[in-house]
């Protein structure tokens, strides 16, 4: 369904991606993860359409995806990009509706079809009693299910976030990934996530793809990518890996190198 | 519920609009030097615009009118307010645009420029005494309208770097050309002794051109341009939210934009090239409109559009009337409201964004 086919991209006379390949099947939650700075953020707005790659394509059911209008893009693929919805005076309930623009034409004005499914969305996110409020009333943390409510309402098959827990409390980081697992299972629909938070990415990823300088490094499943020497070439910090007691996945645990 | 709730606000909203706006009309012709009774204005005013119409009915209405009042409401007065209403329309409306989607609430609606150089273009007729040459009476509003949208074409090229125009890059560029166009035009007044109060007047903003002529070549380029931008307004309250993630729900943000700013500094500068530059009314109107309807750019563009042409008709009549035979020039009312405005605004701003 998306698929990255020798995809590379330039800063200027930098490559900053190269050779980029691989694929997300229907259902699947990848997880983006890599040192500051190795492309994952560059990667995703490739993947997302906003910037076009300098060789390679992106496949979006075997049709490249600069052949897909905004519209008909936005409709397939939902992403949340790292700059969030600025604080700005709108109440939450226009801002979900917004999620319905790539269903509406210029003429038409919102139907109850869509009124509908903002409301059910409101309510599966928890979101109704702030439905209006506006933006610039709510925390960091509020805006961001905001912004993600936004995205269900474009009911979309592939929603692609770019890390969107950085800054927030470890219960609202649980919250939101927690949310976004279960919209995926109930639509059956594809999630791309960079992710800082090693220990979260593989708790919440059916695969991991770890990203150095611009190339893949590594992609497969939890265990092929959390291993201790793995981790200490990439990070060049050597953390201790242990099974989680409960998902029985592996975990880091970082030591200092004090003693 | 809500919904309907609100559309009843908005039509009421509507309604008190006009309502005002038709009072701020009837006193604007009233006013000024010739003293001419209400009844007298309104009796003209309506027989030119039903009775005289239609055949057969004119003989019906008592004329009983001097014809030097007729020619002071009908080819003064009126012409006039048609004119201030719709050159506040358009600048109102064009100041929605920009702080929207520039997306700074300094934004108005010569920040690209546009004014600076309809009044260079302007500047450059007057001084070579060309007024009434090859266009006749147009030669000074056409050349400043042809300047103009020349200065906006030189800040679009210096912004469009590698594919595409930034935002930030627009604003800059936009400073230095009006600076290079600044000194052009300080420059043009330094030498140009006698005719620089023309000039100067002109900068100041001024609805002295009499006759229809003006406010009819103007009216469907300002009209035209305030529908599309309206039919922009939902993607413009998406862009208020970002573009990145504006793009990603589907919006053509490219394209959008390059609509909205041409459309509104378009109708900038039909306004400029017939009333010099007005400044503070594209700024204050939609800032003092937002505290009254809100954010939803669907509602404020019209609102704005409408508050525009009541405020500048009623800044165009104390203009002329307050130190009356003298007639001040408008930027300097629109100054001396807007500005003490502003600074109210900046101090009790509380929010974040506007």
């Amino acid at each position: 369904m998306l698929e990255a086919r020798k995809i590379g991209k330039k800063w200027g006379e930098e490559w900053v991606l190269q050779d980029i390949r691989f694929s997300v099947k229907p259902g699947e939650c990848l997880g983006i993860i890599g040192p500051n700075g190795s492309g994952k953020s560059t990667l995703l707005k490739v993947l997302s359409g906003a910037e076009k790659p300098d060789t390679g394509e992106v496949l979006l059911d075997h049709k490249p995806i600069r052949n897909y209008s905004n519209r008909k893009l936005a409709m397939k693929m939902a992403v949340l990009p790292q700059e969030g919805l600025q604080p700005y005076p709108v109440t939450v309930y226009d801002t979900i509706m917004m999620g319905r623009y790539p269903y509406l034409k210029w003429y038409q004005h919102e139907s109850g079809e869509d009124r509908r499914v903002v409301q059910d969305i409101l309510e599966e996110t928890s979101l109704t009693g702030l439905a209006y409020k506006t933006l610039d009333q709510l925390s960091g943390g509020e805006r961001q299910r905001v912004a993600i409510a936004r995205a269900m309402a474009q009911q979309p098959e592939i929603m692609m976030l770019d890390e969107p827990t950085t800054y927030l409390d470890i219960g609202y980081q649980l919250s939101i990934l927690n949310g976004l697992k279960s919209w995926q299972r109930k639509k059956s629909a594809t999630l791309i996530i960079v992710l800082h938070d090693l220990n979260l990415a593989v708790q919440y990823c059916d695969r991991i793809l770890l990203m150095e300088k611009g190339r893949v490094y590594k992609w497969g499943s939890g265990r092929d990518v959390m291993d201790a020497s793995t981790l200490q070439k990439i990070y060049g910090v050597r953390p201790v890996v242990i099974e989680h007691p409960d998902l029985k996945v592996p975990q880091i645990i970082l030591q200092s190198g004090l003693s | 519920m809500k919904e309907q709730h609100t559309t009843k606000k908005w039509i009421f909203l509507g309604a008190t609009l006009f309502l005002v706006l038709l009072l701020v009309i009837v006193w604007s012709v009233t006013m000024g030097s010739a003293n001419i009774s209400y009844l007298t204005v309104w009796k003209i005013t309506i027989w030119k615009i039903v009775f005289s119409r239609i055949p057969g009915l004119e003989t019906l209405f008592d004329g009983s009118w001097k014809s030097f009042e007729e020619t002071i409401v009908w080819q003064v007065r009126l012409p006039r307010v048609f004119l201030a209403g719709l050159v506040g329309m358009a600048l109102a409306s064009a100041g929605v645009v920009f702080q929207g989607v520039l997306r700074n609430p300094l934004a108005d609606p010569y920040i690209l420029g546009v004014s600076s150089g309809s009044a260079l273009g302007a500047a450059l007729v007057i001084i070579t005494g060309w007024q009434n040459s090859f266009l006749g009476a147009w030669t000074l509003p056409l050349t400043a309208f042809v300047t103009g949208m020349i200065t906006l074409l030189i800040v679009y090229r210096l912004a469009y770097v590698g594919h595409r125009v930034k935002m930030e890059t627009i604003l800059l560029s936009g400073v230095v050309v009006q600076a290079f166009v600044g000194a052009a035009l300080s420059f043009i007044l330094s030498v140009s002794d006698e005719r620089m109060q023309q000039i100067v007047y002109w900068l100041m903003g001024s609805l002295a051109l009499t006759g229809w002529e003006h406010g009819w070549v103007i009216m469907p380029l300002v009209l035209t341009g305030i529908v599309i931008m309206w039919l922009f307004t939902r993607e413009l309250n998406i862009l208020a939210l970002g573009e990145q993630s504006a793009y990603h729900v589907g919006v053509s943000v490219d394209r959008v934009r390059l609509v909205l700013l041409v459309m509104a500094s378009l109708i900038t500068g039909a306004a400029v090239s017939v009333s010099g530059t007005i400044g503070f009314v594209g700024l204050v109107v939609p800032h003092i409109v937002r505290l009254i309807v809100g954010t939803d750019h669907r509602v404020l563009l019209p609102v704005s559009a409408l508050t525009g042409a009541i405020l500048l008709i009623a800044a165009d009549t104390v203009a002329r009337t307050i130190m009356e035979p003298r007639e001040l020039p408008i930027g300097v009312i629109t100054a001396f409201l807007g500005a003490p405005f502003f600074a109210y605004l900046l101090r009790r701003r509380k929010r974040h964004y506007f």
